[in-house]
């Protein structure tokens, strides 16, 4: 039996707890790597023998649909709106950890990291129930997304994906609730099919990351397997292990400060090097299964990815300031199943010219040992969510310079919670279950949503119209023990919004939209006992939807197609933006239940809860950037980004006071000199990602860990990108921190890297 | 070469259902009734009973020092209402540490009907996140001065700085093995009383070290009024050390509090982001730190007193006091240079098995050094 086949029937066995799986990868690394290594080979043999030798391999790429039926190659949500592509070529050549890095050099967002292998988005300054992940046309965002839902998009591999939309500003109509500050739609990899071909054709990839700052290593293999014209698989298998990030040493901070309150924020700590960052490092694991089926009016697709994280400390409590070196909250588990079907097809009705429909069942899934020597606290959650979508497009009506469409569509949301948490007393090997988990076992929230939007054009002008209406339920048990209520709320809402587009000349446009923004609180708003970065939060059963109302008005230009000679070109982007939230979701101080001792003694002495700001937040902002297109294939591209959000303060003792929000970036931006060969196979580029100090911070902001006193210091890191492709070699390089800067993006955990190489090694057969 | 596809999404799938999640953790079930059954019959009938009767008041000859607070001397202040007023926003997270020492004393020492359950939920509580056992594990003691480079967190602290870093080198393994040993229904009174003297000896240690480190964080002055008696006012029954002291002695109590005033009203005078008056900062310490060992002293002086009632069943105090009594021995070496400090060690380590001599002579000599705070 082949090596790699003795090690899937290892698998097999399907050890039925987390330690015996382990074992199987940890005892064996060595064996696991060899099975990808020879599952690889096996997929590339099975193509050489199959593939017609001479075809050059990025012309079939190139040959391949990948064009989503009914739309175009970009999500129709982003027209007319501001909004920027990450593409599977940006994603390689940036070598990104992960995704939310490869955001990182986006027009209006800003990643923070709570740990090396967790980080969150903010979009136009707001994160977590303001912003929206969708993945393959389905909600990332679920009933337990915390404020600060820092491990999901982790839960991705960003070498799986085919593109990342980023759409600021709202969304709620066509995506629904959430969409607030902005939406990050991302999309995985498919099957592609070349119509041309017919029989058997069968492509496979395989490529290796490294990088020096972090030590990591990793293997990715993908097969493209053309069944026959009309019917493509894809499969992959990941593997990834990180080990201690190294950055620049510790932030210069003020020196004027007394021990005490240093190390009160010691945060990361470092080991003796003053280099290697504690609490860091993780493991992950990742495969897709994808069967697309072209119809003859559509096509049919069905896959199941899934995502295993392992063994990801919180770096901020790893160990937690002033605590035990030894001490360590990790996150030994953080899963991600998916499986959905999505069926696209055109009708040639009118009024239901193209339809889109997927069905999805997902399951996030965490587990979490807060190992403190001696003591042990263990907390299992996952979150059960199936998820039924559908988008209808009319026909396109076209009468005297006049166009007319409509689309429409429902989705809704059940999501089942299961919590859990324990206690081991380690010396005694005692472990006793709490009466309840962070969030209460048997919870379940139901979401629903109808909408509709109108697309009308004449001469230069474009409207858009639209308008959603949701329904939300959410129940949770009660559990006397611990003093928690049972919770069954509703809430309606609806949402509205209103776009125009001014195309001054085929070049210039001007942009404006008016969107209202709906969240619900959800579970974790609702129920979640847990200590977070800015205190203990108990729950908050009483809390209202939040509504925003955004307005953004923005200009592009793009001399690109007025220029015939693609040597020389120059587009700018330039949009402010408003948005008031109202009913906005802050914390504030609060008591304690009497029978939650971790509470009465958390760290950060304050508990906090969540309120309705009885007045309105706002948040204000510019962004813009410009590309110039040079002679001989060189680029410079430059990009910044700047918010201010400031709301009543939550705190009791500062009634009718302002606040800033909490953790609104600095202004930030970036800059980018690029070249590439003529037939790109080489490319290079130095670039500059800088970030002002942020000083404004709110209540939660001041008492966080993660934040200097006064603020976090302003930085720039400085970057360069090369790599090149020969035959069916590609080489991605990325020598990140050139100037070995320490340095951290505002609200992170973890500094930057040191100065390091980063790479992908791919083989295309 | 469809075998072939097919071959490799199957051995994929299996790939994927390798890839569960682990099974939740095996509670353990409820100890056995066994230690149940023992449970109560060594409990201590002293507690209460015959406290404060025989405590120790302030002898009427002692003057208070000039500068200690309440004085003229001193300017207006905000302690002078007679409450103490938090320096920070909200109660300390120290208060709930202090309440934890009650709840395990209610399951424990207090408890007539101990058994290795009552343990196993004391520990639980002691081992919370964040509660008492967290700063135990790392706490230092301010008394002295930090060897160099002396890091208590670090992994080996406890075998570098054994008596600076007093929590890890040494409360907190007595507290552990007690609690180890306990929740098997082993020697349960004795581990009882070794936990209670594990804690005390902490909030002492914490009172001072809190107070101390107050020049550079102003709420810490609110943890070191805490840590002594769970966030009290005068008025108010006090929790944990303060508990005990004022059960030995009121006055010995309302010194002590007056520390606590004088802490926060030289926190109050000296306002700055970081303390600028150091001067003060030494002269509240020195009242402070008097206040505290006179009280702790009470503790000794009122249990070795009750002691000679019923020396049968008071084998747990014993413990209790050999575990308190050496932490007097810095205070006592200041009162009386002359102390044969092996014997006054010794005496305390041998408690458990003295005979009625030994235990008058260390109450002489006790009272001897610690007539006036």
């Amino acid at each position: 039996m082949p090596p790699f086949v003795q090690n899937i029937a290892l698998l097999r066995l399907c050890p039925r707890t987390r330690f015996n799986l382990y074992r199987v990868f940890s005892i064996s690394r060595a064996t696991f790597i060899n099975t990808l290594f020879f599952t690889c080979l096996i997929w590339g043999h099975s193509a050489q023998a199959d593939n017609t030798k001479d075809q050059d391999k990025s012309q079939l790429d190139d040959q391949a649909d990948t064009v989503v039926v009914g739309q175009s190659k970009h999500s129709a949500v982003l027209q007319g709106r501001a909004a920027s592509v990450i593409d599977e070529k940006a994603l390689k050549e940036q070598v990104v950890r992960s995704v939310p890095e490869a955001l990182g050099d986006e027009i209006g967002a800003y990643v923070q990291q709570t740990a090396h292998g967790q980080g969150s988005v903010y979009l136009r300054g707001r994160t977590g129930r303001h912003t929206l992940l969708i993945i393959d046309g389905f909600r990332l965002n679920h009933a337990l997304f915390r404020q600060g839902p820092n491990q999901y998009l982790f839960t991705i591999d960003p070498l799986g994906l085919e593109r990342i939309e980023v759409l600021r500003g709202g969304g709620s109509v066509v995506l629904g609730a959430n969409a607030l500050s902005g939406s990050i739609l991302v999309h995985s990899k498919d099957p592609k099919i070349d119509p041309y071909h017919e029989g058997i054709k069968l492509q496979s990839s395989f490529t290796g990351l490294y990088a020096t700052a972090d030590l990591s290593q990793g293997v990715r293999s993908e097969l493209n397997a053309q069944i026959n014209s009309s019917w493509g698989l894809y499969l992959s298998a990941s593997w990834l292990k990180r080990e201690e990030l190294e950055a620049s040493g510790p932030l210069k901070l003020r020196q004027d400060i007394p021990q005490v309150l240093i190390l009160e924020k010691n945060v990361p700590r470092f080991r003796e090097n003053q280099r290697l960052q504690m609490g860091t490092g993780y493991e992950a694991l990742g495969a897709d299964f994808v069967s697309r089926v072209k119809l003859q009016h559509g096509e049919w697709k069905v896959a199941a990815r899934l995502f295993r994280q392992y063994d990801t400390p919180r770096t901020d409590q790893c160990p937690p300031p002033e605590a035990p070196e030894s001490w360590c909250l990790n996150y030994d588990e953080q899963f991600r199943t998916h499986i959905y079907s999505v069926l696209e097809q055109n009708f040639k009705q009118a009024w239901a010219q193209d339809l889109w429909v997927g069905f999805s069942f997902q399951r996030q899934h965490e587990r979490r040992t807060n190992d403190r020597e001696n003591y042990l606290n263990i907390g299992r959650d996952s979150v059960n969510v199936w998820e039924l979508r559908t988008k209808v497009t009319t026909k396109k009506w076209v009468r005297n310079q006049q166009q007319f469409q409509l689309n429409y569509g429902f989705d809704s949301t059940f999501e089942q919670v299961s919590s859990k948490a324990w206690d081991t007393l380690v010396l005694s090997n005692i472990t006793r279950e709490k009466t309840r988990g962070q969030y209460m076992d048997g919870s379940d929230y139901l979401r629903a949503g109808l909408w509709t939007q109108a697309q009308w054009t004449y001469q230069d002008l474009s409207l858009r119209l639209g308008s959603r209406v949701n329904g939300v339920q959410a129940r949770s048990p009660e559990d006397k023990q611990s003093e928690t209520s049972s919770i069954k709320r509703q809430w309606l809402g609806s949402t509205s919004a209103l776009g125009l587009t001014w195309q001054v000349t085929p070049t210039w446009a001007f942009l404006s939209n008016l969107e209202e923004g709906y969240a619900p609180p959800n579970l974790d708003d609702l129920t979640a006992r847990q200590l977070t970065g800015q205190g203990y939060q108990i729950e908050s059963p009483n809390l209202e939807a939040e509504y925003s109302l955004s307005f953004e008005l923005g200009t592009k230009f793009s001399s690109a197609q007025s220029l015939r000679s693609k040597k020389l070109g120059f587009s700018f982007e330039l949009w402010g933006f408003i948005q008031e939230l109202k009913q906005g979701i802050e914390r504030r101080d609060a008591v304690c239940p009497s029978t939650e001792r971790s509470c009465l003694a958390a760290r950060i002495s304050t508990p906090f809860t969540l309120v309705n700001l009885a007045e309105s937040a706002h948040i204000y902002g510019i962004e813009q950037q410009f590309t110039l297109s040079l002679p001989l294939r060189i680029t410079v591209s430059e990009y910044a980004s700047y918010a201010l959000g400031t709301g009543p303060s939550p705190l009791s003792s500062e009634a009718g006071k302002s606040r800033p929000l909490s953790r609104i970036p600095p202004l930030n931006g970036g800059v980018k000199v690029r070249w590439e060969s003529r037939l790109q196979r080489f490319y290079a580029q130095v670039g500059l990602r800088w970030a002002q100090a942020q000083s404004l911070l709110s209540f939660g902001d001041e008492i966080d860990h993660r934040i200097p006193y006064g603020g976090t210091p302003a930085y720039q890191v400085y970057h360069a990108q090369l790599g090149f492709r020969e035959g069916g070699w590609s080489l991605n390089l990325n020598l990140e921190n050139l100037s070995d800067v320490a340095y951290r993006v505002h609200g992170s955990s973890v500094n930057g890297a040191a100065r390091g190489l980063s790479m992908f090694l791919t083989y295309q057969l | 070469m469809l075998g072939k596809i097919n071959y490799l999404s199957l051995a994929l799938f299996i790939f994927i259902l390798a890839a569960c999640e682990d099974k939740d953790p095996t509670t353990t079930p409820v100890a056995g009734e066994m230690a149940g059954e023992m449970a109560g019959e060594m409990a201590g009938e002293m507690a209460g009973e015959m406290a404060g009767e025989m405590a120790g008041e302030m002898a009427e000859e002692c003057t208070s020092v000039a500068t200690d607070y309440p004085a003229d001397s001193w300017p207006m202040c905000i302690s002078d209402s007679g409450r103490y007023e938090l320096a920070g926003a909200n109660t300390p997270s120290s208060a709930a540490r202090v309440a934890a020492y009650e709840a395990i004393a209610d399951l424990l020492w207090r408890n007539e009907q101990m058994s290795a359950e009552d343990f196993i939920q004391a520990e639980l509580i002691y081992g919370e996140d964040g509660g008492v056992g967290s700063r135990v594990t790392r706490r230092y003691d301010a008394h002295l001065e930090a060897p160099e480079g002396a890091d208590c967190a670090s992994a080996d602290a406890a075998e570098l700085w054994p008596n600076y870093c007093v929590g890890p080198a040494q409360i907190e393994p007595l507290i552990l093995n007690a609690f180890a040993e306990g929740n098997q229904g082993q020697n349960m009174e004795s581990n009882a009383a070794k936990i209670k003297a594990g804690l005390l000896w902490f909030f002492y240690v914490s009172t001072y070290k809190e107070a101390y480190t107050c020049a550079g964080k102003a709420a810490d002055c609110d943890s070191h009024w805490a840590y002594c008696n769970g966030a009290k006012q005068l008025d108010e029954e006090p929790f944990g050390l303060g508990s005990e002291i004022k059960l030995a002695s009121e006055s010995a109590y309302q010194n002590l509090f007056d520390a606590h005033l004088a802490v926060r009203c030289w926190r109050d005078l000296d306002s700055a982001e970081i303390s600028e008056d150091a001067e003060l900062h030494v002269q509240v310490l020195d009242q402070l730190e008097r206040a505290l060992d006179f009280g702790y002293a009470q503790i000794l002086i009122s249990q070795l007193t009750q002691l000679g009632a019923n020396e049968e069943s008071n084998r747990s105090s014993l413990i209790t006091l050999s575990i308190l009594g050496p932490q007097l021995t810095r205070s006592a070496l200041l009162k009386d240079p002359t102390l044969n400090q092996e014997a006054w060690q010794n005496a305390w380590n041998t408690l458990p098995m003295a005979d009625s001599d030994a235990v008058n002579q260390l109450l002489t000599q006790l009272e001897t050094l610690f007539t006036c705070p």
